[in-house]
């Protein structure tokens, strides 16, 4: 506060205040920004890449999933095995075909998947789809995009067991189909029957063409590898209960409640087990407390260290409280005791000088002079 | 020092000493093995008579005793507060147990005070934070008054038989009042923190620009500025027999202050330096309506005057508050450990005092050949 | 169990818990917090002296290396390390970790920084001994720098909102120092004549032990830039000297100046503290790693005293706050031979001086902020080796360092000098 300082300032200084100031610190710190973002604005500024990172946000969004090949080693066309179990038996042929690799596409690298598509597409298997073809391969990507989260360990997972194509198996046309339902009604509704007609015919092609590339595997096959593998894991699972069963019986706890001799021996082994860790937890607790006691006495004869007086030097008090911090002096049971031979320390003053100066050995107390005269007396 | 008489009780600690309000030739003596700290407590009933100072009764208990208080309404039964929290009821004329018992406390009971006025009830205080008010015939107490932290000490008022008062270890005095209703806080009328500075009157608002005028701080009478204190605990305190808003209040920071319960921020209306380690027991003099004794652990008892007596002047307008500085009467220093118990005797020409030590004596002399000497 | 409890009470109501009183204070133990190096950079006059063209950083850098030179201490044994500055942006938070590093502490040494006004040099020391005492940190440094040179201006305030325009004592709070000591010393009978006295006197006390090379333990010598404002020319420079230390200083010609706030004031520019850069530090740790480390023990801190006066008295901020570490320690004001008592006014400094009824002679032996100027944030830190030294020389013990506060406060500290 230049106005607070100790020191000589202008009174007139405080005007300066709110002409001078510096204002540059108060506002948003968006350098660079949009000229139409005034002050506050930016933030709800609608102008798309408006800067270098709002446009590589809008690519990456547009262009879909980059895959590594690193994170799905091997996935490609030859690899697809699973592919052919996609083969549906229904129409829209064309759609699943790019779609079922589509996962494959989506864990392929980007630019690898769109050359693998366009160039299925140019294969012409289904004649006169090329067009809505290479639309909905586009359409089918970007589903497979955010499908692709879904697709990458069912994938992944397809290489490793048999038993994952289950759900894969699951993933089916009938999702595809939904899928690609959009594609339909971009051609408009007036030329949707010719259309569905020729589509369904290009499907049926489809499907030969399919069935002859990949045709060495079928359905049937698959059904067999998975009742047996079902099996085989019955049999396996039914073998391990009786295993355990087995060692359960003998290892485990019993079904019968134990017997009165059992319990007695039980309860004798807990209480034997309890004592061991009272008596630790008080010798523990006793030491804790023997620290304790050494330790404010300790504090006790500092605090009047520097006391010269003959009073405090001869007191029995510090004398004592010097004894137990030098553990010389203990607690046992009710009293202190010495440390060394267990005695109880004489805390008495029975031997202390009388006021006269003479020594006396007192029993009862009896005073050098007559006791002052009664006054009002009994009540 | 022929006017002064000496009793010992071997092997066990005094902590309190008080004369009956019955027979002034009878004093009881609570006291503790070991300095208090580890054992078992003794309680020593000493008549004064013409062999001198003897002990007629012993009771025993199994922990220490702090403090004792006459019964006003029987003059052979005496309560005591003893280490594991009990109170205890004895009666001279009855066997070595006591003939009632009071366990409610959860730690040491650290003093009892009988209720001088109403006669039928009396209270303890103890380190479980609590203040407690009893009837001698029931075992179950009648009032629990909180305070939070370690009471030390706890008295009824001489005059008003309602009010309660109690210091603690927060350094605050309390007062209590029994009639008001139990709201949230359970009696509590007033609060007065003892190591406070006077609180000066709030300042009234200034026009932006205009220096306000500080008052000054509050200074004692000898010219020192009395700027206040650290919090300290208390450990005693006792109503003046006099004056019927006024006590005195000292412990751990050795300074004696007197206070008015009118003015609770008002800050001490006499301060009593001089001893060099806490203070801790007090006792206003039934006799002189300015005159305290205290036992202290610097191994003395003083007689002081708090100055009430003295004509003041009044005070010129803007001047700062003066604190008026008590004088010491006398120092008795016969005592060769720490002092914990002192006691005015009620009757004769006045000026008789006990006193009590961890020397394992008591000493009944008059206060009288202090100032003489 | 019920025995330690009780003798620990009896303990407790035996010491009271702290020790109070000379004795006690002069004691040394173990635990106590210590001072093993002191030292702060030259004083120059803002705007014209020779650090003028140094920012506030680098000269913090300086005493820092200083330190590092003086104590030859591991830097890596440096947990903490607190600035206290007033004017610059948060405080320098950010230069002055950059500059702890450059000084050669390692990464590990933490740094931070405070502001409470004039104080903030004796609040970043206080706190350092308050972090060793809660067994926070170990080793520390209190520091202070100000470049008033660089940051002194109107930008230092923020804007007082409706809110705090509209309580009175908060908008008292940005009435202007100089304006409200003018009033204070009108309120208090406070005469010209007296403050030029002071003043002068502060000017001839400093002469005096700059002639004798009073300040050459204190002051560690750094190197600057320095661009001489005629001929253009930037040339380094060693700045080991106060530049506002002015001889011949008399009542007579400074009653010649003119009054800075009021046509019929006795405020003005020789008898307040001068606007000048520098920076000062201090080392800490317990007594027990001292000694380990093999330290030498310059003195120790033993206790501070924070307090808040009206805002427009804030000149009477010591005067409050001495009384208060007195009673903390249970000192009086005989055992202090040595009282460090900023001059931020002559009015003030002369005021408080007077109601606390503190010896004169006492008083600043080898002048003070009128004479060699007051650097904000880094007089606190400043007060602490100009303290211990002038006692060690002296053969005094104990001391006190204090300040008023603006905005209304006042700090007050007691050192011993081993």
């Amino acid at each position: 506060m230049a106005d607070s300082m100790c020191g000589p300032s202008n009174a007139g200084k405080t005007l300066l205040n709110h002409v001078d100031r510096d204002r540059s610190l108060h506002q948003d710190r968006l350098a660079g920004a949009a000229p139409q973002a005034g002050l506050g604005n930016t933030f709800r500024s609608q102008t798309q890449f408006a800067n270098g990172t709002e446009a590589a946000f809008a690519n990456f969004q547009q262009a879909g999933p980059v895959m590594e090949p690193a994170l799905a080693p091997g996935l490609d066309m030859t690899a697809m095995v699973p592919g052919p179990r996609f083969a549906p038996a229904g129409p829209a042929q064309h759609a699943p075909i790019p779609g079922a690799p589509a996962p494959a596409a989506a864990v392929g690298g980007n630019a690898l998947a769109q050359d693998w598509v366009s160039e299925f597409s140019s294969m012409q298997i289904g004649a006169g789809n090329a067009g809505p073809g290479a639309a909905s391969a586009m359409r089918v990507q970007a589903h497979a995009a955010t499908m692709a989260p879904a697709n990458q360990p069912m994938a992944m997972a397809a290489r490793s067991t048999p038993f994952a194509a289950g759900p894969m198996y699951g993933f089916r046309p009938p999702a595809m189909m939904n899928a690609f339902a959009p594609a339909a009604p971009i051609q408009g509704q007036a030329d949707a029957a010719a259309v569905a007609a020729t589509a369904e015919a290009a499907a049926t092609a489809e499907a030969e063409a399919f069935d002859r590339a990949f045709g060495e595997y079928d359905n049937l096959i698959l059904e067999n590898d998975l009742a047996s593998w079902a099996e085989k894991q019955k049999a396996y699972d039914a073998e391990f209960a009786r295993e355990q069963d087995k060692w359960m019986a003998e290892h485990g706890p019993r079904v019968m409640p134990p017997t009165e001799a059992e319990m007695a021996i039980i309860d004798k082994d807990l209480e034997a087990l309890a004592e061991e860790q009272d008596k630790e937890r008080e010798l523990r607790q006793k030491r804790a407390n023997d620290e304790a006691l050494a330790k404010a006495a300790a504090d006790i004869v500092n605090s009047v260290a520097d006391n010269t007086s003959d009073k405090f030097k001869n007191s029995h008090f510090f004398e004592l409280m010097r004894r137990i911090s030098n553990r010389e002096v203990v607690v046992a049971g009710d009293a202190f005791v010495d440390a060394e031979t267990g005695e109880k320390v004489n805390t008495s003053h029975v031997d202390d000088d009388d006021d006269d100066g003479h020594h006396h050995h007192h029993e009862t107390g009896a005073g050098a002079a007559p006791a002052p005269t009664n006054g009002a007396g009994a009540a | 020092m022929a006017s002064m008489l000496e009793l010992r009780t071997p092997g066990y600690n005094p902590y309190a000493v008080k004369y009956s309000p019955y027979y002034d030739s009878r004093l009881a003596v609570a006291a503790a093995a070991n300095y208090g700290i580890i054992g078992n407590g003794r309680l020593f009933v000493v008549g004064l008579g013409p062999a001198g100072i003897q002990i007629e009764r012993a009771f025993d208990t199994n922990d220490a005793l702090y403090d004792l208080a006459w019964s006003e309404i029987n003059e052979n039964q005496v309560v005591v507060a003893t280490g594991d929290g009990s109170l205890k009821l004895f009666d001279i004329s009855a066997g070595d147990f006591p003939v009632m018992n009071f366990t409610e406390h959860k730690r040491e009971a650290f003093s009892v005070c009988w209720n001088p006025v109403a006669k039928d009830s009396f209270l303890s205080s103890s380190w479980d934070g609590t203040v407690k008010i009893w009837s001698p015939s029931r075992p179950a107490s009648l009032r629990t008054l909180p305070v939070g932290n370690c009471v030390y000490s706890a008295a009824f008022s001489p005059q008003n038989p309602a009010i309660v008062s109690c210091v603690s270890s927060d350094s605050h005095i309390r007062i209590f009042d029994l009639r008001t209703p139990v709201s949230a806080k359970y009696h509590l009328t007033t609060v007065i923190a003892a190591h406070a500075p006077p609180q000066p009157p709030p300042l009234p608002p200034q026009p932006q620009g205009q220096i306000p005028v500080m008052p000054p701080a509050a200074v004692l009478s000898t010219g020192q500025t009395y700027a206040g204190a650290v919090p300290a605990e208390l450990l005693t305190h006792d109503w003046n027999k006099y004056r019927e808003t006024v006590l005195a209040a000292a412990g751990v920071d050795r300074l004696i202050r007197c206070f008015d319960i009118r003015n609770p921020n008002g800050g001490p209306i006499a301060v009593l330096p001089g001893h060099d380690y806490a203070v801790r027991r007090l006792a206003w003099s039934p006799h002189a309506s300015d005159v305290l004794a205290s036992a202290s652990y610097d191994m003395t008892v003083r007689v002081w005057s708090d100055g009430s007596m003295l004509a003041q002047p009044p005070p010129p307008p803007d001047a700062p508050q003066v604190i008026p500085v008590g004088t010491q009467l006398g120092v008795m220093n016969r005592h060769a450990e720490f002092a914990t118990g002192v006691d005015w005797c009620l009757f004769g020409t006045g000026g008789w005092l006990a006193s009590a030590g961890w020397d394992q004596r008591v000493l009944v002399w008059d206060a009288h050949t202090l100032l003489r000497g | 169990m019920g025995a330690a409890d009780r003798i620990a009470q009896i303990g407790n109501q035996i010491s009271g818990g702290v020790p109070k009183g000379k004795a006690a204070i002069l004691e040394k133990r173990p635990d106590d917090i210590v001072v093993t190096a002191a030292l702060r950079t030259a004083f120059t006059k803002g705007g014209k002296g020779a650090f003028k063209d140094t920012l506030a950083s680098d000269l913090l850098a300086g005493a820092l290396k200083g330190i590092l030179e003086r104590s030859k201490i591991n830097p890596e044994l440096v947990e903490d390390i607190v600035v206290g500055n007033v004017l610059a942006p948060g405080a320098m938070a950010t230069e002055a970790r950059a500059a702890s590093l450059v000084a050669g502490f390692p990464i590990s040494t933490a740094v931070h920084t405070l502001n409470r006004q004039c104080s903030s040099g004796l609040q970043a020391c206080v706190d350092v001994a308050n972090q060793i005492k809660a067994g926070m940190i170990e080793i520390g440094i209190g520091a202070g720098v100000e470049s008033m040179t660089n940051n002194y201006g109107p930008g230092a305030v923020g804007e007082f909102s409706e809110l705090l325009e509209s309580h009175t004592e908060a908008a008292n709070c940005k009435v202007p120092m100089g304006v409200l000591s003018e009033q204070m010393a009108k309120d208090r009978g406070i005469t010209r004549a007296a403050q030029d006295a002071f003043a002068a006197a502060s000017f001839q006390k400093a002469v005096k032990a700059q002639a004798a090379g009073l300040f050459k333990e204190e002051i560690h010598p750094i190197k600057v830039k320095y661009t001489d404002p005629k001929s253009g020319e930037t040339k380094e420079v060693v700045v080991d000297k106060d530049d506002g230390i002015r001889d011949g200083v008399t009542v007579d010609s400074l009653g010649k100046i003119r009054p800075a706030f009021a046509k019929d004031g006795s405020i003005h520019a020789g008898n307040a503290s001068q606007v000048s850069d520098g920076a000062a530090a201090v080392l800490l740790m317990k007594r027990s790693t001292a000694e380990r480390l093999g330290q030498p023990i310059l003195g120790k801190f033993v206790q501070a005293s924070i307090v808040g006066v009206p805002p427009l008295l804030m000149g009477v901020g010591p005067w409050k706050a001495i009384p208060k570490v007195f009673e903390l320690t249970g000192l009086t004001k005989e055992d202090v031979d040595i009282y460090e008592i900023n001059e931020a006014f002559a009015s003030q400094c002369l005021w408080c001086a007077n109601e606390l009824g503190l010896p004169k002679e006492r008083i600043n032996p080898k002048g003070g902020a009128i004479a060699f100027g007051h650097p904000l944030g880094c007089t606190g830190a400043r007060q602490v080796s100009t303290l211990l030294y002038e006692l060690r020389r002296t053969g005094g013990k104990i001391g006190l360092t204090s300040m008023c506060i603006g905005t209304g406060m006042g700090m007050a500290a007691i050192w011993v000098a081993e």
